[in-house]
């Protein structure tokens, strides 16, 4: 029996110290000095004496240590009111209005670890917002932990497959396959790593993420140029984003590689075939940007052969339409991959999906869209301790030095993130009872969908329909 | 000039101001932003010095506008602690320089530091510096 499929993991402690939440303002001018009684002492995690280390070591610049967990112990029993809890501002400033704070902190601690951070303050947010948080999953199997999930002895395998599979198979009279075998790539997990659309990337952050891609046997999507660059050691894994018009300039790079991703225009399909006739071996990835058409031009790509269709929304899983409507990647899937059944074309394509996938579940949520795997690149940037502060476009130093990251290190820190989300993505899988990601894909019935339940429930109130 | 600027969130951008405003940043400046001046203690001013900082600014709420009453005269008093043992040391007591204007500052952050920055350039460099 062959083993399981297990990303290797290692703990890396941050370069720098993560921006944490909550700090401590201590007006010890306050103090009665001698109450006896000091809070500070009694501190269940010592982070008052954490933070006087911390303040006084000299190997460290001037930082503010901002891991209080929030407890509110030392605060409520001072008895001179000394001391008085704070969000961190620095913390408030991370991401953006998607990429939240916390969850560029979650991805901090999974990346550091590869453990999932848990915490224990409970949830006192709304049952339901926009985006991915609109969409609950069903997960009302019951899971043993002997035999489900992350350390099951049952194998709930993460698979997926990209490329076209024939909708029938022909045979000659002697029982011969007829026809070409269409090139498909199995990779292990549901995600393919890709340079994200901002941050500064460097040289080293490029071949973290290729080692990374290594490490996981998953693929690498970065622009033919740099692709170059790191083919001899890692061309099994890249897959060189190329220009439509330079695919001969690349062909040495082409021949040596699983998979060439092209962006989509009027000559796509030629550009498949020039790619085709340097590698049949490869599988074409065409990406498409959503928005107005986009379904019509899948439908098209996909009948005349495309193998592989990469849709991609803006950073934030949004796509602007022309008339100003604004529509959340997951919608955009849904109807795509409903679109295609209905044809009957489904199988024939793989559907990546781009943009908005911040956290594990959304990679959930995403195949049961319709997404075959997705492509994922501020992830691993965070990861690799990017805080998404826009300092690299404004022109202002980075906080964190991005150009200095260490490959190795920066290839660990990607792989314990990605081995966190899997091991979410188990969990989710074993508590559907699905045991295949593969057969998670538009499997619309095992989710609910929060504004099809409002409709469901009001229209015909309020809509008389 | 290598200048430290130790600011108060509140004072940067007001009382839940932060939302409608773009983080203030002045570029060549080190701008350390703090929930509120009270929670600045001697010690990272002194260390921001012994990294070789020429000037240090901390950018703090008028004491009668502090949101938590008393951080800004807490603050004060630890900056003037702060300037005794700057001066003990060796160096201008002048090199750390408070500004509390009315907030929001964010809109008038550059004005500040550029009027700290030519006080600090009338000083010269850090002799902490020059003596390593």
């Amino acid at each position: 029996m062959p083993g399981k499929y297990h990303i290797e993991t290692k703990e890396v402690p941050p370069r720098f110290n993560a921006v944490g939440r909550f700090g401590i303002i201590d007006l010890y001018e306050t103090c009665a000095r001698g109450c006896r009684n000091c809070v500070k002492k009694k501190c269940i995690y010592d982070i008052h004496k954490k933070e006087f280390d911390f303040a006084h070591s000299l190997d460290r610049p001037t930082e503010f240590m901002n891991e209080c967990m929030n407890c509110l112990m030392c605060v409520q029993n001072c008895t001179r009111g000394a001391l008085t809890r704070t969000q961190n501002p620095e913390y408030t400033w991370l991401g953006n209005e998607y990429w939240k704070p916390a969850i560029i902190a979650g991805i901090w601690k999974m990346a550091a670890t590869a453990k999932l951070p848990v915490s224990g303050a409970g949830y006192g947010g709304p049952f339901s917002g926009p985006g991915f948080d609109s969409m609950w999953t069903d997960m009302s199997e019951i899971v043993r932990p002997t035999r489900d999930g992350i350390h099951g002895r049952e194998y709930i395998s993460t698979s997926v497959d990209i490329g076209g599979l024939p909708s029938n198979l022909e045979f000659s009279p002697g029982g011969e396959l007829l026809g070409e075998e269409s090139p498909v790539i199995e990779l292990p997990v549901p995600f393919i790593l890709e340079v994200p659309p901002l941050g500064q990337i460097s040289k080293n952050v490029l071949e973290a993420m290729a080692r990374a891609a290594r490490g996981m046997d998953t693929l690498f999507a970065l622009d033919a140029e740099d692709a170059e660059e790191f083919a001899a050691e890692f061309a099994g894994w890249l897959a060189p984003r190329v220009k439509n018009s330079a695919i001969e300039n690349h062909a040495a790079l082409i021949k040596s590689v699983r998979m060439v991703c092209l962006e989509d225009s009027p000559d796509a399909l030629d550009a498949v075939a020039c790619v085709k006739a340097i590698n049949p071996g490869a599988v074409v990835r065409i990406r498409l940007a959503l928005g107005d058409g986009v379904e019509a031009r899948v439908v098209e790509l996909v009948e005349a052969g495309a193998e592989a269709i990469q849709l991609s929304a803006d950073i934030n899983g949004d796509i602007a339409y022309s008339d100003g409507r604004v529509e959340f990647i997951k919608d955009a899937f849904r109807r795509i991959h409903s679109l295609l059944v209905d044809k009957c074309v489904r199988d024939r394509a793989t559907l990546i999906a781009d943009g908005g996938i911040a956290m594990a579940e959304h990679l959930a949520k995403i195949i049961i869209c319709g997404a075959d795997c997705a492509s994922l690149g501020i992830p691993f940037l965070v990861a690799m301790e990017c805080r998404m502060c826009g300092a690299c476009s404004r022109g202002v130093e980075c906080p964190v030095n991005m150009s200095e990251v260490p490959p190795e290190d920066g290839a660990w820190r990607v792989m314990n993130l990605a081995a966190a989300w899997r091991n979410q993505l188990l969990e989710v899988l074993g508590a559907m009872g699905i045991r295949e990601a593969r057969r998670l894909r538009g499997e619309f019935g095992r989710a609910m969908f929060c504004e099809d339940l409002e409709r469901d429930t009001f229209q015909k109130i309020f809509a008389g329909a | 000039m290598k200048i430290t600027a130790f600011c108060c969130h509140n004072s940067l951008y007001g009382v839940g101001g932060a939302a409608k405003m773009t983080k203030a940043e002045v570029p060549g400046v080190h701008k350390v932003e703090i929930p509120c001046s009270g929670r600045l203690e001697p010690i990272y001013i002194l260390k921001e010095f012994e990294n070789g900082a020429d000037g240090v600014v901390v950018v703090a709420c008028p004491a009668k506008m502090c949101q938590l009453i008393h951080g800004s005269a807490r603050m004060e008093k630890r900056i003037e602690y702060a300037k005794k043992l700057i001066s003990d040391a060796g160096m201008e007591p002048e090199r750390l320089m408070l500004f509390r204007p009315e907030p929001p500052t964010a809109p008038r952050l550059a004005e500040i530091i550029e009027e700290a920055s030519a006080g600090f350039a009338a000083l010269g460099a850090s002799p902490l510096m020059a003596a390593v």
